[in-house]
């Protein structure tokens, strides 16, 4: 191909981009500076803002037992979430996997809760967690258990909000079955025909292969759960006695309630170091266990 | 043939091809492909390996060909035979060809063919992807109990975790229908009685919620058409046009996927602010159409799939890019675009934190902020709540469930390359 084509299709390339590039420098790059010069001010944004040096990070570091406490109840919260919902999405998916009559429906039916997140997600189960009346302790009560108050009891608020966002494991779960569906069948006619059973092969087979999918939601899981906002801010507005007071909803109370701009914004790339941090470590480690299939032809 | 160059190598190929069809026949096993070596991961096959090595093929019945019976003892199968499986030796070195059953084509018992490779016929090789097993007769009534058993457990779980996601739903409902003076009732009923219709009217009139659906619906159809424009032309971009740095910004795109919401959220209000568009539908509508990374990324996967030949010929002829795009790559991808709609619709339907930064007046509230506002407003109203829950619900759900299979495969799409 003559130069001046290739330059052509070179120049039509960058021009069919030119939309994303823009929003790329408008909403991305530029914000992301901004907010990286923001976090070195002062700025409630009626009075100019004052340069500050690293006085914001200062604070947090030292005096703001507020942002290691958002931190600490963000860490526990993905901690404890992300292997569970890895674990429920895999045995959903090998459940819905299942070559049996209707399974369609049944698949239909364990996406459904992903479908409906949002505010009604979260108003539904502070009706489901309701002390009183609440499905959860009505069932407990079946079986003889006194639920404790939940979303209302600083011990029980965490936990009942990691409980409260696994029903909604339909969505990690449609990943693995993509997965699982694309395992040749062939695999495990093989590995029947030397005599290896259902654990064997889900060991040596399965998993292995599963693992770009469980890679994909790993990754997801942690960069969702540490944007963790509408939960918190519906149902308990971080409460009570701070048992929820997740990062986001954290920098959103600094920046929109105390209007304190430039510490919500040394808060907020904090925030994305961390994101960024996890997701390189992950990404890096995953060449140790994560295994592709065009590898092994 | 032996010990020729690669020439000979493709005439041994032709032989063997031939060879097997004529066997193929013989034995009643479809083997067109037979011949055919698939690469892949090899399976080893101990118990069939013994029978070869165990059997002593007659030598010297052709030049390059070995006739060989193979048997043994399939931990799967049982006994098997071959009737007459056959040998072919191509190149020194090269695989031989093998096909093995236990019966004649409409045989009852158990049955498989498959497709081996030896290296100077001491070791044989399975190779899976040529194998299939056939099950067409009865070997075993234990096999067919403990096939009913399973699929007993498996039907057993999966009631057990659709009563896990259905059940808050059906309660949301029955919840619904409860006058005032039953919500609170413990242990909850299931059934309502008397059904109280009119906690619907009633819950969606306390606060405007027509007026919150149809403000979402702007801003859906808005953020839609803004992404439809702008995704289609950059996924193309990235699929089509080669131009030094495209693989760079690809990934950097992918990257810009992981960027959480709050660290630009700043920056950004300020800049709406800054334009008086804070309190308006603008800010929600005017990103998209700079493109969303996810869909121009399922856009770009699809455009991959669809044949360049399609375009080279409209391009020999004249055509620009654009032309190309919008009549023969925009009919063809309609499932995609459909696809991106939905899922652009259902975030903006449950999309909390934006609007909540940039809708102030109750007037302008979309469906969720609305929801919000509700429950704070009337917290004890649980019959009245989850009533308004339901209606809200409602459209996303309905959307689901006419394009499931976009909405699916959207998703796995995603998933699939991450």
């Amino acid at each position: 191909m003559p130069p001046p084509t290739r330059r052509r299709e070179a120049l039509l390339f960058y021009l069919f981009i030119s939309p994303w590039l823009a929003g790329l420098l408008i909403f991305v790059a530029g914000p992301m500076l901004a907010s990286l010069y923001l976090s070195l001010t002062r700025w409630d944004l009626l009075s100019p803002s004052r340069f500050i040096g690293l006085a914001n990070y200062q604070e947090m570091l030292t005096g703001d037992p507020l942002f290691w406490h958002s931190l600490r109840v963000t860490t526990i919260y993905t901690l404890a979430y992300v292997p569970l919902d890895l674990v429920g999405g895999l045995a959903c998916a090998l459940l819905v996997n299942q070559k049996v009559r209707g399974i369609g429906l049944f698949r239909t039916v364990f996406y459904l809760p992903s479908v409906i997140a949002g505010v009604g997600y979260v108003v539904l189960w502070m009706w489901l967690l309701n002390p009183q009346a609440g499905l959860v302790n009505a069932l407990l009560h079946h079986v003889g258990i006194q639920g404790p108050r939940w979303l209302q009891d600083p011990r029980w608020a965490l936990p009942a909000m990691i409980g409260m966002s696994l029903w909604g494991v339909g969505r990690s779960m449609v990943i693995f079955l993509a997965g699982l569906q694309d395992i040749p069948s062939h695999l495990y006619e093989a590995a029947a025909i030397d005599g290896a059973g259902r654990w064997p092969s889900f060991w040596r087979i399965t998993l292995p292969l599963l693992t770009p999918a469980i890679l994909f939601n790993l990754i997801l899981g942690v960069i969702n759960t540490f944007q963790t906002f509408t939960n918190a801010f519906i149902a308990t507005d971080g409460g009570p006695l701070d048992a929820t007071l997740f990062f986001v909803l954290y920098i959103y109370r600094k920046a929109f309630q105390h209007f304190a701009m430039g510490y919500a914004s040394s808060l907020a790339w904090v925030l994305f170091l961390i994101v960024f941090i996890c997701t390189l470590v992950i990404f890096r480690t995953s060449g140790r266990w994560v295994f592709y299939r065009g590898e092994m032809e | 043939m032996r010990g020729q160059g690669t020439g000979a190598g493709s005439q041994g190929a032709g032989d063997r091809r031939q060879e097997s069809g004529v066997r193929g026949q013989e034995m009643g096993v479809g083997l067109s492909s037979g011949a055919v070596v698939h690469a892949g991961c090899g399976a080893s096959l101990p118990w069939l390996r013994h029978a070869v090595q165990g059997a002593k093929p007659p030598r010297g019945t052709g030049d390059e060909k070995t006739r060989s019976i193979l048997s043994g003892t399939s931990p799967l199968l049982g006994e098997v035979e071959s009737k007459d499986a056959v040998i072919v030796q191509a190149a020194p070195a090269s695989f031989d060809c093998a096909a093995l059953r236990s019966g004649p084509p409409d045989s009852t018992q158990d049955a498989y063919a498959g497709v081996f490779r030896t290296d100077g016929a001491r070791k044989v090789r399975f190779f899976p992807n040529s194998l299939r097993i056939f099950r067409t007769g009865g070997s075993a009534g234990g096999g067919r109990r403990s096939a009913i058993v399973r699929r007993l457990i498996v039907y057993g779980l999966l009631g057990a975790g659709s009563l896990v996601f259905l059940l808050p739903l059906i309660f949301m409902i029955s919840s619904s229908l409860k006058p005032d003076y039953q919500v609170f009732d413990f242990p909850p009923r299931l059934i309502p009685n008397p059904a109280a219709w009119q906690n619907y009217p009633q819950a969606l009139t306390y606060v405007p919620f027509g007026r919150f659906a149809l403000n979402t619906l702007i801003i859906a159809v808005g953020a839609i058409i803004g992404n439809l424009l702008s995704c289609t032309l950059v996924a193309y971009g990235f699929a089509r046009l080669r131009a030094p740095g495209r693989e760079a910004l690809f990934m950097l795109m992918l990257a810009t996927m992981m960027l959480p919401y709050p660290v630009t959220m700043i920056p950004v209000y300020i800049i709406f602010k800054t334009l008086r568009w804070v309190n308006t539908f603008l800010p929600l509508i005017a990103p998209a159409f700079f493109g969303s990374p996810f869909y121009i990324f399922l856009l770009r996967q699809f455009f991959l799939n669809i044949p360049r030949e399609l375009e080279d010929a409209a391009l020999i002829d004249g055509a620009s890019r654009l032309q190309i795009l919008y009549r023969i790559i925009i009919p063809l991808a309609m499932p995609a675009l459909a696809a991106i709609a939905i899922f652009n619709f259902q975030g903006v339907w449950n999309d909390f934190l934006p609007p909540l930064l940039y809708l102030h007046d109750r007037s302008k509230y979309t469906i969720a902020l609305g929801l919000n506002f509700f429950r704070s407003t009337y917290n004890v109203r649980w019959g009245y709540l989850m009533a308004a829950c339901v209606v809200t619900m409602l459209p996303v759900v309905v959307v689901f469930f006419l394009a499931q299979k976009q909405f699916i495969e959207g998703i796995s799409v995603s998933g699939l390359k991450g």
